[in-house]
């Protein structure tokens, strides 16, 4: 999986292109405790490149919304395809982290 | 020669030699190359070293006949015994001396005596007397021909003990020396300590117990080749070794040790055939042995066997198994690769997915050995993605029941379903490939690929006028033979056709191995899939449930979540590959079939039983354990059931089809990349990320 990074403001949003999985979580959460180590204010995942996520990835990703949380970090997650939605809904991670159209 | 284990019955005999001197003939019995020189050569050093009769080595090499002048001069050199220096000039030495075979062209008129009926009776003549004036002498005959062994047992020496080896049976009233085999650890130590001596990476371990000894080399091969096998190595290292050491086998070693082994009732067909394969192998393949078994075998042993017979024969050796297209053929324990046997027609009549190869093209392969094509072909076929056949499988118009591999000449390309070109540089010169084709692989060898190229993009255009070839590899061994690559990229791609792809040989047993394509009626589809347990494996079996849900017209949602569904369950299925099983069988098995009311999927491993509650240590497992893996699949699909033994886990699942309309099919009929990426339909696109996301409903 690959990520790009976009920041301004404060802020930041991670793009995420490919598959998230164990490698990929590791890289997605590296990234995002730098960002929020630096503090930032508000955080946004950007899954419109995403073509699949497997439970690891999710586990990732429930780890980086503890972290978040912790650190008062305003986390979003963007364009999520409709497949990973279902997913994400099934394994309770949109009632913690707002989704996204932009 | 080099190393030599030591060995007990060579000290053994030197003390009883020594303790009760005992002239005659001893027939030293053993197989060739089964150590019956080290044997002596020790004896000898025993012998010198003790008070016992003096030794006298000869190697003789089994010699024929020379002139009955030579043996005169022979006779005369031996009884010219220099009384000062205590030696002769036929046996220069003092109290004994190693003749190697260097000094035997000294000795080359012994050769002469050792045929015919009288000379080696003259020449043992002069030996006993020598022996009468200086002690009992025991004579150690290297390869002895038989009439000098003969002589040797029939003229009474009272002061020569002869040991002999050589071909052919002991005389009439010798005694007989059989010569002890290697134990396990024994052939293991003597591997090491070879490997070593020839600079060649090997290290041994006792495994599990050999078949009783045949021959010490063979032996060490053997043990070599198991003992890799057994650890889930390639045998890269171990037919290395074996291909150095076998330089020092000129006798066709391996052939006669394999020929030992054949199963099967002397004189049965099976075991004819078995070995007129293993003698062919031996004389025609330099190297390791590889090779693979052509029609010709085949159509030879056909009239009197039927093929199963001899496959099952060749597999009892271990040299044979049944894979899901065919019979797969190891050619010796010594080969690197699986070779690809050719199936007998009733095997090919029941309507598989023929692949066929072309082997050779002949103008331009000349400068190829036999043995180097078809070791560029079977590179070849290991070099196709596992997903592109799987594919392959999923488009056949026919009743697919196994993808199989034959090997045809060029003329016989037409309906071919997959063209692989041997590809040099002359161009092709054969009729255009059938309009079923599939795809093209060509292999390369660093020639121009332009002139190649031109022709073969025709015909592949002319025969994918339907849309039906979907892939063209280029295949290469080594970066320096893409040379000529990037003029593929002067050819835009055709409409509808895809552009060469540049992929370096892979691992391609595991899809000749273990992929099974099936159509069954009513558009129903099953494939099996047999992958290594390595991580993002899971893709692969994505990309077949995808190309099922292609030719299904499964919708959206019904795909996605069976695709997450499988997409974890195997992932537990490579988690437990991976830690519980050896490593030969660290491959996970996935099956998917899919009829017009529902899916099956079903994926298993081998391991300890996975228990859906136990904790794992590892990210996955901790994922798995937290519930994600198995909610995911719970709920994704409609049913689930483990199955669990001790071979190992099986999780299978059905997710039924909707009782509503089915959903349009995802638009797109591009192939896919490994990177993951794929159309959707309803749902958001994921090959452009810059394009606005399409909203759901």
């Amino acid at each position: 999986m690959q990520l790009r990074r976009k920041e301004a403001e404060g802020s930041a949003v991670l793009f995420l292109n490919g598959y998230l999985n164990e490698s990929g979580g590791e890289l997605l959460e590296q990234e995002c405790q730098e960002l929020l180590n630096r503090g930032i204010r508000g955080l946004k995942l950007d899954f419109s490149g995403t073509s699949l996520v497997n439970s690891i990835g999710v586990s990732y990703l429930l780890d980086i919304i503890e972290a978040a949380q912790r650190g008062s970090t305003a986390l979003e997650f963007a364009r999520v395809p409709g497949p990973i939605r279902d997913l994400f809904e099934l394994l309770g991670i949109t009632s913690r982290v707002p989704l996204s159209e932009m | 020669m080099a190393a030599r284990y030591p060995r007990r019955q060579a000290a053994r005999v030197a003390g009883l030699l020594t303790k009760s001197f005992s002239a005659g003939l001893t027939f030293l019995e053993g197989r060739p190359r089964s150590g019956r020189t080290d044997f002596l050569l020790q004896l000898f050093d025993g012998l010198r070293e003790s008070a016992g009769p003096m030794p006298v080595f000869l190697s003789l090499g089994g010699r024929p006949a020379a002139a009955s002048e030579l043996a005169a001069q022979a006779v005369a050199q031996l009884l010219a015994f220099d009384e000062e220096r205590l030696s002769s000039p036929l046996v220069p030495f003092d109290r004994a001396r190693l003749l190697e075979r260097s000094d035997f062209e000294a000795w080359q008129p012994l050769a002469a005596v050792c045929e015919g009926s009288v000379l080696p009776a003259r020449f043992l003549a002069a030996l006993g007397l020598f022996a009468a004036q200086r002690g009992p002498v025991c004579l150690l005959l290297d390869d002895a021909p038989p009439a000098l062994i003969e002589a040797a047992a029939a003229l009474p020496l009272p002061d020569i003990a002869v040991i002999a080896s050589g071909a052919g049976r002991p005389p009439a009233g010798a005694r007989v020396l059989p010569l002890d085999p290697f134990s396990t650890r024994e052939a293991l130590l003597l591997a090491e300590s070879l490997a070593r001596s020839m600079k060649v990476p090997f290290s041994g371990s006792a495994a599990e117990p050999f078949v009783a000894c045949i021959g010490a080399d063979a032996f060490v091969i053997d043990a070599v080749v198991r003992d890799a096998a057994l650890r889930g190595e390639a045998l890269d290292s171990a037919n290395a070794f074996i291909r150095a050491y076998r330089r020092d086998c000129a006798d066709g070693t391996l052939a006669a040790f394999f020929a030992q082994r054949v199963p099967g009732r002397p004189g049965s067909p099976a075991r004819r055939f078995a070995l007129e394969l293993l003698a062919a192998a031996s004389g025609e393949a330099p190297g390791g042995g590889d090779w693979l078994v052509e029609e010709r075998w085949l159509a030879r042993w056909r009239p009197r066997a039927p093929v199963d017979e001899m496959l099952e024969a060749l597999a009892e050796l271990g040299w044979a198994r049944p894979g899901a297209h065919g019979w797969l053929l190891r050619a010796s324990p010594a080969a690197r690769h699986w070779a690809l046997l050719q199936t007998a027609a009733p095997l090919s009549a029941r309507g598989a997915l023929t692949v066929r190869l072309v082997s050779e093209m002949r103008a331009a392969a000349a400068h190829l050995t036999a043995a180097e094509r078809r070791n560029r072909i079977e590179k070849l076929l290991r070099a196709l993605p596992p997903e592109a056949v799987a594919r392959l499988a999923s488009h056949s118009r026919s009743p697919l029941r196994a993808l199989e591999v034959v090997e045809v000449t060029a003329a016989q390309l037409e309906g071919a379903d997959l063209f692989l070109c041997f590809g040099l540089s002359q161009g092709v010169r054969t009729a255009a490939p059938g309009p079923s084709l599939l795809a093209v692989a060509l292999i390369t060898d660093g020639a121009d690929l332009k002139p190649l190229l031109r022709g073969l993009d025709k015909h592949i255009d002319a025969a994918a006028a339907g849309g039906r070839c979907l892939e063209k590899w280029l295949v290469f061994e080594e970066e320096s033979d893409l040379a000529g690559f990037a003029r593929l990229s002067e050819y835009p791609a055709r409409h509808g056709q895809p552009a060469w792809k540049a992929i370096p040989f892979d691992h391609f047993n595991e899809l000749v191995a273990g992929s099974q394509g099936a159509t069954g009626v009513n558009g129903a589809a099953a494939l099996t899939l047999s992958l290594p347990a390595e991580p993002e494996i899971e893709l692969t079996a994505v990309r077949v449930l995808e190309h099922l849900a292609e030719r299904g017209s499964w919708d959206e949602d019904f795909l996605s979540h069976a695709r997450m569904a499988l997409v974890e369950a195997c992932l537990n299925a490579i988690e437990q590959a991976r830690n519980q099983a050896p490593p030969e069988r660290r491959r996970i098995e996935v099956r998917l079939a899919a009829d017009g009311q529902e899916l099956r999927m079903s994926v298993s491993n081998p391991g300890a039983p996975f228990d859906p509650g136990e904790e794992s240590g590892s990210a996955l497992g901790a994922a798995l354990h937290r519930g994600h893996g198995l909610k995911i699949i719970r709920s994704f699909v409609d049913d689930v059931r483990f199955f669990a033994d001790l071979k190992g886990t099986r999780i299978e699942m059905r997710k039924r089809r909707s009782s509503g309309e089915p959903q349009a099919a995802a638009a797109g009929g591009r192939s896919k990349e490994i990177s993951g990426q794929h159309t959707g339909g309803q749902g958001t696109s994921c090959e452009d990320q810059n394009a606005a996301p399409t909203e759901r409903s």
